[in-house]
């Protein structure tokens, strides 16, 4: 009898405790990393997420956004657009705040819809202009767009290097179509052509007919849009020919997963860079120590974009003033969010009407296999306006 | 005209690398009647290895790659044979071909996992500086791969055709049963036969990694590659495979410098299903009989 009367109580406390932890609301906020853990694109999604990792790391340690903690997960799209498709659908019955990634830009084009459908907002460290242009509000890039960027690439070709004339050799995907056609549209409305236009295979091997169509092309600039690894190669190749074709490219040239594999080949490549750990600025070469602390090797692009991609969403959070996904998705909108406010931006940068960027880049040549920036290029458009999100 | 030869150079350059990876499947489906779907990854372990030796132990070039190759014959020669093939080939053909498969998945995503993801650098046996033959310019290290690859391909043959050894290895591959009457120890000529395969897979992983950087996931496409230039050239005949090799090598270069990148697989692939319907046993295959 009197051990039936004590059980009760404690029947009660214990449902009652159930009651109230069931009723409290979540103290994590999901950002889970879908990125191209495995295939072609490896080397690029292992950057992106271990520099996002990074930067949930560091946020955490500091308490949070608004007092809540970050959980990041780690989802493969084997670099494979439908399987990126699939992977995303996965991840949204999960309830996200925001995601981030994919990287290669075929696979975020696939699977970009499937976020906007649930309303999450999706960063993104793509640079294909197609991304752009789909009219999509819920997509932000990491780095700006083709159209910025290879507005830049020309101005700086045609007036600085002044190349006379110039063969183009390009990934036949979303992100070297995309490029391909910025910089022949840029070239074109500086009435000039490249004089030979080749394209390559994503995971190709050996370039020799394709440098020998810039060898009998008389080509005195060659612009490589490959990706990281192609790059490597196609600049080993070069040299083994040797072609005397002075080399450039926009990004993926000089990133440091092409200066890795590709070596003293890829010496004196000169490039267009949004991004680079050979960055004067203070806030990038800490940045950079802390990643190669962490991860023993350097960053390149792609951890810079992520990196910059949690900290974009930290800023729009701040100013919101809370976890709110349709507010913070309108405060990245035509605005601009500086490092005076969240240093972890990297740089000032402004958010334009379809989610992509404009900000300061670089002019940088490989020399002794290390990135360096010779010049520093402003901003293409503004002044620009801080616009309040509250 | 100039470009042509260095084309063919460039072809058959990469095509002597084929060519060493298609001997393999041709010399395990000869005598143990086996085909190693980890071909590939048989070329992606030893380059690795090779980054281990030199690169992070710092070995002497000579010393890493004689490690390379004796570690390669250990381990993916009489390993994979005594701990794999033995067990199954029992059991039939297929069961071994989905081990195989396996072994080439576990191969690739455990270096992935556990070593990078990322491309990393090899260090060249040869020279990268061009050569000037008049108007034509080939590189060392093309002409260094191919010698090399021939130097590598003879010495089997002689082997195969001049050592007692070699003509065990003929008579198992013409009729095991009679092999095995006659005294010959089928097994540890079938075990002699994968280490011959993964010595000539670590010398074709130190020939290829120059040009195809070392990457977990290189040996998908070059193991494929090899798989049907030993069906194109004849899968029963060394010679067959050596065929086999340089002509899809120079096929894909000379397809992605006239017509285009795109097709550089396409053709070594419409020839492959010539071969296939019009003489299947390879162009210097010979018919199989099966009593």
């Amino acid at each position: 009898m009197r051990r039936g009367r004590s059980v009760q109580p404690l029947l009660a406390a214990l449902l009652t405790l159930l009651a109230v932890t069931s009723a409290s609301p979540q103290s994590v906020i999901k950002l889970p990393i879908v990125a191209e853990i495995t295939g072609g694109g490896a080397s690029v999604g292992a950057m992106w997420r271990d520099a996002v990792n990074l930067a949930v790391e560091e946020i955490n340690r500091k308490g949070g956004i608004l007092g809540m903690k970050l959980e990041t997960s780690v989802q493969d799209t084997q670099t494979d657009p439908p399987t990126s498709v699939a992977v995303m659908r996965r991840v949204l019955n999960d309830k996200p705040f925001a995601i981030f990634g994919t990287v290669y830009s075929s696979s975020t084009v696939a699977n970009m819809d499937i976020t906007r459908q649930a309303g999450v907002p999706q960063f993104t460290g793509s640079e294909s202009v197609i991304i752009s242009q789909k009219g999509n509000d819920n997509i932000f890039l990491t780095s700006f767009t083709q159209d910025t960027g290879m507005a830049k690439q020309v101005r700086w070709l045609l007036d600085d290097l002044k190349a006379e004339k110039i063969a183009l050799v390009w990934v036949n995907n979303a992100f070297g179509k995309g490029g391909h056609d910025m910089f022949v549209q840029f070239l074109k409305e500086r009435g000039k052509a490249p004089v030979v236009d080749i394209s390559t295979e994503v995971q190709q091997a050996d370039f020799t007919p394709e440098l020998t169509k810039v060898r009998a092309s008389g080509a005195t600039h060659v612009m490589v849009y490959n990706h990281e690894e192609e790059n490597a190669r196609f600049m080993i190749q070069l040299r083994k020919m040797g072609l005397t074709v002075e080399p450039v490219g926009e990004t993926t040239l000089c990133a440091q997963t092409t200066i890795t594999p590709g070596g003293a080949a890829v010496n004196g490549a000169k490039c267009h860079v949004g991004l680079t750990a050979g960055s004067p600025i203070p806030l990038m070469v800490d940045v950079s120590r802390r990643f190669q602390e962490k991860y023993n090797r350097v960053p390149d692009h792609n951890a810079f974009k992520g990196y910059i991609g949690v900290h974009m969403l930290k800023a729009a959070v701040q100013r919101v003033g809370g976890w709110d996904q349709a507010k913070v998705r309108a405060c990245l909108h035509n605005n601009v969010f500086t490092t005076a406010e969240e240093a972890g931006l990297l740089m000032d940068l402004y958010v334009n009407e379809k989610g992509s960027l404009d900000r300061p880049s670089f002019i940088v040549e490989v020399k002794d296999q290390k990135s360096v920036v010779v010049k520093t290029v402003g901003m293409l458009g503004g002044p620009y306006n801080v616009r309040p999100c509250k | 005209m100039t470009d042509f030869v260095q084309l063919c150079v460039a072809g058959v350059s990469i095509g002597a690398i084929y060519a060493m990876a298609a001997i393999g499947f041709v010399l395990l489906w000869q005598t143990s009647n086996t085909i190693n779907f980890a071909q590939g990854e048989f070329v992606v372990l030893p380059a690795f290895a090779m980054v281990l030796f030199f690169v992070i132990f710092r070995f002497p070039f000579a010393v890493a790659m004689v490690a390379t190759v004796l570690v390669s014959t250990l381990l993916l020669g009489f390993g994979v044979k005594e701990l794999l093939v033995t067990r199954l080939l029992k059991m039939g053909v297929l069961p071994l071909v989905i081990a195989t498969i396996g072994l080439s998945l576990l191969i690739r995503y455990s270096l992935q996992q556990f070593w990078t993801p990322l491309a990393l650098p090899f260090p060249a046996i040869f020279s990268r500086d061009p050569i000037r033959l008049g108007t034509i310019v080939v590189s060392l290290e093309e002409l260094g791969n191919i010698l090399f690859a021939a130097a590598t391909i003879g010495a089997l043959q002689v082997f195969i055709t001049h050592t007692k050894l070699g003509w065990a290895m003929q008579a198992v591959a013409q009729n095991r049963t009679l092999a095995s009457v006659l005294g010959i120890n089928v097994g540890r000529l079938v075990t002699i036969t994968f280490m011959l395969n993964a010595a000539l897979t670590a010398i074709a992983a130190i020939l290829i990694a120059p040009v195809y950087l070392v990457k977990y996931d290189i040996g998908v496409s070059l193991g494929l590659k090899a798989f049907y230039a030993a069906i194109i050239g004849g899968f029963n005949q060394i010679r067959g495979a050596l065929l086999g090799g340089l002509l899809v090598g120079v096929v894909e270069t000379l397809s992605a410098a006239y017509i285009s990148s795109h097709f550089r697989d396409a053709f070594a692939l419409v020839i492959l299903i010539a071969v296939l319907l019009l003489k299947p046993e390879g162009i210097w295959g010979v018919k199989e009989e099966w009593a």
